[in-house]
């Protein structure tokens, strides 16, 4: 070739570069504020109070995944459907800055002193979308929905402990499960239902759910059950809009894609994978919101950070890579907060490799899962050592001190349960038998993918060996909690506020039974914690299994992912960002009007 | 010809058949169900078997096939598992995007890759030839959604900002008629450019061989040494023959116009159907997925139909009994 021809490749080759850019390797930003703290150094909330809320603009938020466009508290199956059900509904609770429930739809609420009477007034000044207003009749709509028997979602479980629900549902389970032996036809099946469903409305539900009058609701339990108020805050529907339609088509009712809710913004239009449309609710309850438009757009996770930076998003959800990009900018503000969910290494605890404590002590000594949250998590992380994470409100950092890593001990204790020979390789054998297993792990969460291979590095290290295969996740979900097949799986799981963990390590449940842990103990604590509903009472009960569950290792905890939010300060003024996120206030935040 | 045509259009439908019993079988094959992602422990697992049976998805293989089939022949696509309206309705959203882009990217690739064929094999072994070369190939070998994040780079975000950087209209707009058309066209030029620019060296280099290899012939020699000027030669005589395998790749590029483009479109978050066809695979959607099976057999079957259309239309030596 020709000097000319050269120098044309060479100059093509370095114009297609020019949208490369050298990053220097990502340290913890010098200075950066305590863990704990919600606000970035240099926000000064103050300076806006000087500034008075001004009226009108858009907000541009932003989510990273299409929702399906079920826009209804008790059918959505998914987060995103989620953000834009929060925005449009309200509950009868709602959380305060410790993340205790309070009130939002009632003016007050009262539990009897056994525990098993819930009271609600309710507020009188709440109307729906439509102008319609709000009444306990939408209240006593909402949960007899659920209980339906031909309620169309998945919630129904949560309610199992009101006034003869128990009964009804297991009268339920006893005709399906004579429909599937044949005995009975579908339509008898139907017709038995609903006969147990007609006899709970005039008889035990009367008490379950009653509405005394057009402001009160009276909640009646079978027994003390904490997570019920919890299940109680779920967002309610409008009882004049759903009124007559039948409850198993539930799902083709208009009011699904277009929702007509209480909450501070109601829905005007659902641009398929493009944007959610959402205008201001004028006779909010907690006040008429400042901003007159929001509009909740899809983005692609890569392009978000320079849609933010441009000034086309004023709100995104971060990873912690992405942190170093964003930074310098004092038009941007960063909120971080611990997230409300952990992910873990799960052992099938019928391999008999596993069913040794101490080898499963070993294995969370041996992983190095500091590294991991300085590295990976960049430090926007926490270690974990229970069900409960940091920043849960039942999170005792006394109970359990984290632990670091130790392979010395690690070897000490596989010595101690019996491992002791080694093979030409280099791995641990007892009886001929090598110490090994297959680590399945699932594809889309960049962190916990990249997890797995310094897990099977650390594992090496002291003779355990580690075959990884990444499987996709509803593959993964299948092969752990279906068909039962995985010996070691990475997952998730999100902690909801009451610390009660539910099925998840109830071994005869579908969600405990992968591991199969069985704990007498574990399941006493549970019991008896969620009997109570002082927390002072509850503490020192999940103070004790939080310490059984570090001791007996079900799974591996392994970290939590602090939840990164970036905002755009110069936009979106009235922040009061705390453990609720940033946007929680949204009804109170305005845009400045040289800003539109 | 006709003939021809009406022959195989009857093979059609049997092949259709044939490809959604295959494609049903294998997507029924990969493990899970719709229902299998959802691991909620706030989920009654009473109710998610209640409504695995709703949805049929424990019946036997060939019960399930022939509910398809049914709904099929009455025109019927069937319902979403996920999004829970009907299929049509979730594809009908998405072909008009899909289609804007499929043909303003094809158009680009053949309003640029022909002339550029032409172009180097007519200056063959000049500077002209070395150019246009390297130019198509560096466009194929950049991957097209970092020539997707570079375009925004540059004419978007950070960079000149005459463009929109996501979408297809801008959001919380209402407009419509022209303005609405302007204002999609406006979001489709960087999708289109990212998608064309990097597949115009496929078709570059077949216009460009074709050429080569017909610029060689004899007949051509006879048109000259006939005094036809040399725009003539090419244009009237060459052109036409070295464009038989071009039309050919033209009509098997039918169904990459409309699904082939995932990457592009959840770069710029264009609705199409690649990304539901993506989002579907995950979540194991099987209406979904054997209505947009079925589309694409079809648009296949379609696109080598008019191949072999064109192809007897382009050269006069085909001849079909």
């Amino acid at each position: 070739m020709s000097a000319r021809k050269h120098i044309v490749l060479i100059a093509l080759f370095i114009s297609t570069l020019a949208g490369c850019t050298l990053s220097s390797a990502p340290g913890p930003p010098p200075g950066r504020a305590a863990r704990t703290a919600p606000l970035p150094a240099g926000f000064a909330p103050a300076a806006d109070r000087r500034d008075q809320p001004v009226d009108g603009g858009t907000l541009y938020l932003s989510m990273f995944s299409a929702p399906r466009g079920v826009f209804n508290p008790i059918l959505m199956e998914d987060g995103y459907d989620a953000n834009i059900v929060g925005l449009v509904f309200a509950g009868l609770l709602t959380r305060d800055e410790n993340l205790d429930l309070v009130c939002d739809l009632c003016e007050s609420f009262t539990v009897s002193p056994d525990f098993r009477e819930y009271t609600f007034r309710l507020r009188r000044d709440v109307t729906w979308h439509d102008g319609h207003p709000f009444t306990a009749r939408d209240v006593v709509f909402t949960f007899q929905t659920i209980l339906h028997p031909d309620y169309p979602g998945v919630l129904t479980g949560e309610y199992a402990v009101l006034h003869g629900v128990e009964r009804m549902l297991a009268q339920r389970a006893q005709v399906a499960a004579a429909q599937a032996a044949g005995r009975i036809s579908p339509q008898e099946a139907a017709q038995r239902r609903q006969a147990g469903w007609r006899a709970w409305l005039e008889g035990d539900g009367r008490r379950a759910i009653r509405a005394v009058d057009d402001h009160t609701v009276v909640f009646t339990a079978d027994a003390p059950h904490a997570p019920l108020l919890q299940n109680l805050a779920i967002p309610l529907l409008p009882a004049h809009r759903f009124a007559g339609f039948p409850v198993g088509e539930l799902g083709d009712h208009p009011d699904v894609r277009r929702p007509v809710g209480t909450g501070p913004y109601r829905f005007v239009r659902y641009v398929p994978d493009q944007y959610v449309e959402l205008q201001r609710h004028e006779g909010y309850h907690r006040g008429r919101p400042h901003v007159e438009r929001i509009i909740y757009r899809i983005a692609n996770q890569d392009v978000a950070i320079g849609q933010l930076k441009a000034g086309e998003l004023d709100y995104v959800p971060m990873k912690p890579a992405d942190v170093v990009l964003v930074e310098g900018d004092p038009n941007i503000g960063l909120f971080t907060r611990p997230d409300m969910g952990y992910q873990y290494l799960g052992l099938n605890h019928r391999n008999p490799l596993f069913a040794d404590r101490r080898v499963r002590q070993a294995i969370l000594l041996a992983i190095d899962r500091q590294a991991i949250v300085k590295h990976l998590l960049r430090g926007y992380g926490h270690l974990i050592e229970s069900h409960l994470p940091v920043g849960h409100p039942y999170h005792d950092p006394d109970a359990v001190p984290p632990r670091r890593r130790d392979p010395a001990a690690a070897a000490r204790l596989l010595a101690e349960a019996g491992w002791t020979e080694r093979d030409a390789e280099g791995y641990l054998v007892k009886d001929g038998r090598p110490f090994r297993f297959t680590l399945l792990y699932p594809s889309g969460n960049a962190v916990r993918v990249a997890t797995a291979p310094l897990i099977q590095a650390d594992l090496k290290a002291v003779g355990i060996r580690v075959d990884l295969q990444m499987v996709e996740f509803a593959t993964l979900a299948d092969m752990v909690f279906g068909a039962r097949q995985a010996d070691a799986w990475l997952m998730g799981w999100g902690v909801g506020l009451d610390p009660d963990p539910g099925p998840v390590f109830d071994p005869d449940s579908r969600w405990g039974g992968a591991t199969g842990w069985r704990s007498v103990r574990s399941a006493a604590l549970l019991r008896t914690g969620a009997r109570m509903l002082d927390p002072a009472e509850r503490r020192p009960v999940y103070r004790e299994w939080a310490r059984l569950l570090a001791e007996e290792l079900p799974v591996i905890f392994l970290y939590s992912q602090d939840q990164i939010e970036a905002v755009r300060l110069d936009r979106v003024r009235g922040l009061r960002p705390d453990a609720r996120g940033a946007l929680w206030n949204i009804w109170e935040l305005w845009i400045p009007a040289d800003r539109r | 010809m006709a003939g021809f045509i009406v022959k195989r259009l009857t093979q059609l439908l049997p092949m259709l058949l044939g490809a959604s019993l295959l494609v049903f079988a294998v997507i029924r094959l990969a493990p899970g169900d719709p229902y299998s992602g959802l691991i909620d422990p706030r989920m009654d697992p009473a109710k998610v078997a209640e409504l695995r049976q709703r949805h049929c998805l424990d019946c036997p293989l060939l019960t399930q096939y022939w509910h398809w089939l049914s709904g099929i022949v009455r025109g019927d696509l069937g319902t979403s598992i996920r999004f829970r309206i009907p299929v049509s309705e979730l594809i009908g959203d998405r072909l008009g995007p899909s289609l804007a882009l499929g043909v303003t990217s094809e158009s680009i690739v053949l309003l640029a890759g022909i002339p550029f064929g032409i172009l180097a094999a007519v200056r063959r072994g000049t500077w002209v030839d070395t150019a246009v070369t390297a130019v198509a190939l560096s466009g194929l070998a950049i991957p097209a959604f970092f020539f997707g994040l570079l375009l925004l780079r540059w004419l978007s975000l950070g960079g000149l900002q005459i463009l929109p950087s996501a979408g297809f209209t801008t959001p919380g707009s209402q407009l419509s008629g022209v303005p609405l058309l302007l204002d999609a066209a406006r979001h489709l030029i960087l999708p289109a450019t990212a998608l064309g620019v990097t597949s115009i060296a496929g078709l570059m280099s077949h216009v460009r061989s074709a050429l080569l290899e017909v610029l060689q012939q004899d007949y051509l020699r006879t048109a000259r040494a006939k005094g036809l000027p040399e725009r003539v030669v090419l244009y009237k005589h060459a052109l036409r023959n070295a464009l038989i395998p071009v039309v050919t790749l033209l009509g098997l590029n039918l169904p990459g116009l409309l699904g082939g483009a995932i990457i592009t479109e959840s770069i710029f978050l264009w609705p199409g159907i690649g990304r539901l066809t993506y989002t579907a695979l995950l979540e194991r959607d099987y209406p979904v997925l054997m209505a947009l099976n079925l589309m694409f057999a079809g648009l296949t079957l379609l696109g080598s139909l008019l191949a072999d259309i064109g192809y007897a239309v382009v050269d006069p030596r085909v001849r079909f009994e």
